[in-house]
């Protein structure tokens, strides 16, 4: 019997992809906490060891504005607001933020280990996978030691796994987890706008099938996605313009945002081939996208669009360091692996996540990263 | 039409199901009365083998099978039955009825054992017409029930109802509008407000008042803080449901399979409940939508409630020329005039082990009645109601049609889901809800004098320990497409919310003792919280509004900074909160056109606020007024499918 137009689909093409592993809620919890334990020590670890780390100067910049006072007008300087609220409302400093960031750490990885399960990649692949992300010195010191940009990670990370969910397996509910993470990940870093701009690339390549069958999905499904940060960003412009008399912080937020100090071009391409080399880090996402490529190529492109969000915040000059930059195309790669890889492609995967993390190595051997690891004697 | 003529005087109704008669294939003396009525020229003996199929299928009784096809007339039918179990037939309709005497009977019962007494004769026996087979026990039965001789005569269905309705007017009128107060009036509306709640009001007033004249800059500072507050909390109660009924959409209540799975022969008899009210103009409509039901017809009860005074109606709906499944049944005249009360009058007479009720303008999918049977199976016994999700055919005729649509579809499909997934209480819609008819008997059926008795019977199961469930099927209705028209409907439901809040919160510490803390918070925060949220609308925008045209120095002389961040802050998440699930809810309809559409939601809610306080000056000044919806004004037809 045909069904009205509107009436509810009867059921999702792909219901696999709706189930949760583990299946209840508190061996989920167990996993997570379990997955974030090496985190939490190396939090306190840094923690013991005195090392300044962008946690500290959070701490410190929170304790700055609460001797300041906190009148509503004082209260907009905080933009993105969420850290330094946590740095304020946690009792236990920089110790605390560290471990926050490291159970966020353990969300992220049991995020991707779900995935991969549900992907039914084989055992040995998922352990290689997770081991070569969860080792990196770049995820471990960025979860410890910046909550702030890693929260941000973190949130791109699931709305990145909503907009999947949302518009290749028509869940609903991964509308939400992508519009309200997205919205928050610009609540932690500003440079999640660039994702924010990216969305409306993504909506229809993800989601091309239904943008085929459904007229005004494709504008629809942005604007699902979108609204909340829209909505958080102007709500707190009106109340940043209605107590100062001025939008300074939250729309003209990052002090070397759109100055191309180097000129436009020539600023683009260097953020290219930065973003280049990140990608070099993670090459499971390439790996990902080039499986995809011979079935579904628009998908495909659709997961590409995540390095050229990362080039357009690094182009626009909103701060995105390259530990972060790497550890969203790593575990953005690993949400999207191949389902069911044969042979031949879990061993390009598994060969590819080593290189990447041996890559992720070298390439932030000389940063901050590095100064880090050599600050805790490794 | 076998029952044209008789509709105008005696409703009619499906031939009885004696009990047990799902289990059994072929009913004893099928085949006879099938000869009887072939011999006797009413029907062919291909009709007759046609019937036989579709009772060997169905296993329901052939002279059901032959009423509903249209086959045979209810008169010729019974008085061939009548015939067969030798005994004499009465046209009910054409004797005098006023047996005083028997006015201690219950009509309920006789209207379930489907006899009843018409006439004393001067030996002191009495005449009674039954239309179940006159058997010696069920003579020695009624004879010990009256404590007389007692000599039986057949008569059709439709002429006991007829009967019990002109004899027991009465009484019928006064268990239908006062039977809750009578057995339960705790879970009444009649009485608004109690002594305790109306001395708290009082209180509370009072201490606002003494604020203000004392104090009244941190008074209006505090109560604008309190109303942002509980303004963001109930919005965001409503909005972390919706989360958990989007998280739950991958779960089918009951899935096409499960539902297709139900041969015929084990479906009951289904009920459905047709309140109308001045609503000739769509019932034509309403007699198609009954009849794409995917259900044995002879299986179907059809009442279509028609109020003592509403003889336009009446006439449309002979006109309409209904099946012979589709009864008419009178609602007497008297207060409370309102749908809960005629809902209440079509219990008596029900016969369905399940029952639905449907507007007149509804259009349920064709095999809702199918999947509910599927879901109350599944469900278990203390499943007593499922809701099916409303949505409109009509939703793009206007903007207000259009932010109907946009309310609607994130209700039924997020927040009933949401509540049914978290076990709260579920405030049933209007229409499209499915019951075990036994068990809305021991709920004791609608409250009359509460104006959305649906929202109360949901939470009055709930705090009777009994569950209420959704299930995944719509039923398409018509939006109210002007704007008094809308005003009136939602004062009408929120002032029902109002009533019901303080019916069930009577007594606070009973409810949480009874319900547990958790479903008595959800109860308070959804039901309480819906009106409060409505209520507190304009007061919020005329913060925003004085906040942008006053400058900051006057603002601050009455709000302390952080309250005036702290309430706009609130004013403008809860908006957006809400704004985010509407546009979720058609996305998941595949309503495309609407989804920016929700960005006028706060306008929308302005509307609300309008019928707010429209509700609260009626909850105080004519709480039980029952504000008519009209319907039949869309130019959109229903059977042209949702647009």
């Amino acid at each position: 019997m045909a069904s009205p137009p509107y009436s509810l689909p009867p059921a999702l093409a792909e219901r696999w992809a709706a189930v949760r592993w583990p299946a209840t809620f508190g061996r989920r919890m167990l996993m997570r906490l379990a997955l974030s334990a090496p985190y939490v020590a190396i939090a306190v670890w840094l923690h013991v060891r005195g090392i300044l780390t962008e946690n500290v100067r959070l701490e410190q910049f929170a304790r700055a504005f609460g001797r300041s006072g906190t009148s509503p007008g004082a209260v907009t300087r905080i933009f993105p607001p969420l850290a330094p609220a946590a740095a304020r409302l946690l009792p236990g400093g920089a110790e605390a933020l560290g471990i926050v960031g490291a159970l966020a750490a353990g969300c992220l990885l049991h995020l991707c280990w779900e995935r991969l399960v549900r992907a039914s990649v084989p055992r040995w692949l998922v352990a290689v996978l997770l081991a070569a992300a969860g080792a990196c010195p770049v995820l471990w010191l960025d979860a410890a030691g910046n909550v702030m940009g890693f929260l941000a990670v973190v949130l791109l990370a699931v709305a990145v796994a909503g907009m999947v969910d949302f518009l290749h397996f028509n869940r609903t509910t991964g509308g939400y987890a992508a519009g309200l993470s997205l919205a928050l990940a610009v609540l932690c870093d500003p440079a999640a706008l660039a994702f924010a701009a990216g969305v409306v690339l993504a909506v229809p390549l993800l989601g091309w099938e239904r943008v085929r069958r459904e007229l005004g999905s494709s504008l629809s499904g942005t604007a699902v996605v979108l609204f909340p940060t829209v909505a958080v960003l102007g709500a707190w412009a009106f109340l940043e313009w209605r107590f100062t008399g001025a939008v300074r912080h939250s729309l003209l937020f990052a002090p070397y945002a759109f100055h191309f100090r180097t000129g436009v071009l020539a600023g683009l391409a260097a953020a290219a081939s930065r973003v280049g080399w990140e990608l070099s880090c993670a090459p499971v996402l390439l790996v990902a996208a080039i499986c995809l490529w011979r079935r579904r190529p628009l998908v495909a492109a659709g997961l590409l669009v995540v390095p050229l969000d990362l080039v357009l915040a690094t182009w626009l000059g909103l701060h995105v360091p390259t530990a972060e930059g790497i550890v969203l195309l790593g575990v953005t790669g690993l949400m999207v692996v191949p389902t069911r890889p044969d042979r031949l492609v879990s061993a390009v995967l598994a060969v590819e996540a080593v290189a990447g993390a041996a890559c992720a190595v070298a390439l932030t051997g000389a940063g901050e990263t590095g100064q880090l690891l050599r600050a805790l004697g490794l | 039409m076998p029952h044209a003529g008789s509709n105008q005087a005696a409703p009619a109704a499906m031939p009885p199901l004696p009990e047990g008669h799902r289990r059994r294939a072929v009913p004893l003396g099928a085949d006879r009365i099938g000869d009887a009525l072939v011999s006797s020229g009413h029907i062919t003996r291909d009709q007759l083998d046609w019937a036989l199929g579709v009772q060997h299928r169905t296993g329901s009784r052939l002279g059901a099978i032959l009423l509903a096809a249209g086959l045979v007339s209810r008169p010729s039918l019974y008085q061939t039955l009548a015939e067969q179990w030798g005994v004499p037939f009465v046209d009910v309709t054409k004797v005098p009825l006023g047996l005083s005497t028997w006015k201690k009977l219950d009509p309920v019962r006789l209207a379930r054992e489907l006899w009843v007494p018409i006439h004393r004769r001067r030996d002191g026996s009495v005449v009674v017409a039954t239309s179940q087979q006159p058997t010696a026990e069920r003579q020695a039965a009624i004879e010990r029930e009256l404590g007389r001789p007692v000599l039986l005569m057949a008569t059709t269905d439709w002429d006991v109802d007829y009967a019990l309705r002109h004899l027991f007017r009465d009484q019928l009128l006064d268990a239908a509008s006062h039977g809750l107060w009578r057995n339960d009036r705790e879970h009444s509306a009649r009485a608004v407000v109690t002594r305790e709640q109306g001395a708290v009001f009082l209180v509370c007033l009072l201490v606002l008042v003494g604020g203000l004249v004392a104090e009244p800059g941190p008074t209006v500072a505090f109560c604008s803080a309190v109303i942002a507050c509980g303004f963001l909390v109930s919005v965001a109660f409503k909005f972390a449901v919706c989360l958990v009924g989007a998280y739950h959409e991958t779960f089918v209540q009951v899935t096409d399979e499960e539902t297709a799975a139900i041969e015929d022969g084990d479906l009951p008899t289904y009920t459905i409940l047709v309140p109308c009210y001045r609503e000739a103009n769509v019932v034509p409509n309403l007699m198609a939508h009954l009849a794409a039901l995917d259900y044995p017809a002879e299986k179907l009860d059809v009442l279509l409630l028609l109020e003592e005074d509403d003889e336009e109606t009446r006439a449309a709906a002979i006109a309409a020329r209904p099946p012979a499944t589709v009864t008419f049944v009178t609602v007497p005249r008297g207060q409370p005039q309102t749908k809960p009360k005629a809902c209440n009058v079509g219990l008596v007479f029900a016969r369905g082990e399940y029952l639905v009720i449907y507007d007149a303008e509804d259009k349920p999918d064709p095999d809702q009645l199918r999947r509910s049977v599927a879901a109350f199976r599944k469900g278990g016994p203390d499943l007593v109601c499922v809701q099916a999700a409303l949505n409109y055919f009509n939703a793009e005729e206007n903007a207000l049609t259009r932010m109907f649509a946009l309310e609607y579809s994130f209700w039924f499909d997020y927040m009933l889901t949401g509540l049914s997934a978290l076990r709260l209480p579920i405030p049933l819609g209007g229409t499209s809800n499915h019951f075990r008819t036994d068990e809305l008997r021991l709920l004791g059926g609608w409250d009359p004098f509460n104006v959305t008795e649906d929202a109360d019977l949901g939470i009055r199961a709930a705090a009777l320990s009994r569950r209420v469930g959704v299930v995944n099927s719509t039923t398409f209705e018509e939006a109210n497409n002007a704007y008094r028209n809308f005003v009136r409907q939602r004062s009408r439901w929120i002032k029902g919310y109002l009533q019901t809040t303080l019916v069930h919160l009577r007594h606070p510490v009973e409810l949480v003792r009874t319900v547990g803390w958790r479903q008595a918070v959800g109860f308070a925060l959804l039901i309480a919280g819906t009106p409060a949220s409505f209520l507190a609308m304009p007061p919020l925008y005329a913060l925003l509004v004085a906040s942008i045209v006053l400058p900051p120095s006057a603002m601050a002389a009455v709000f302390p900074g952080w309250v005036l961040w702290m309430s706009l802050a609130n004013f403008l998440l809860g908006n957006a909160l809400m704004v985010y699930v509407s546009m979720m809810g058609v996305f998941k309809r595949r309503r495309h056109r609407l989804v920016l559409w929700a960005l006028l939601n706060p306008f929308y809610w302005l509307l609300h606020a309008v019928a707010a306080y429209k509700a609260l000056g009626q909850l105080v000044l004519r709480p039980h007024y029952w504000e008519k919806t009209d319907h039949g004004l869309t130019s959109v037809q229903p059977s042209a499918g949702p647009r």
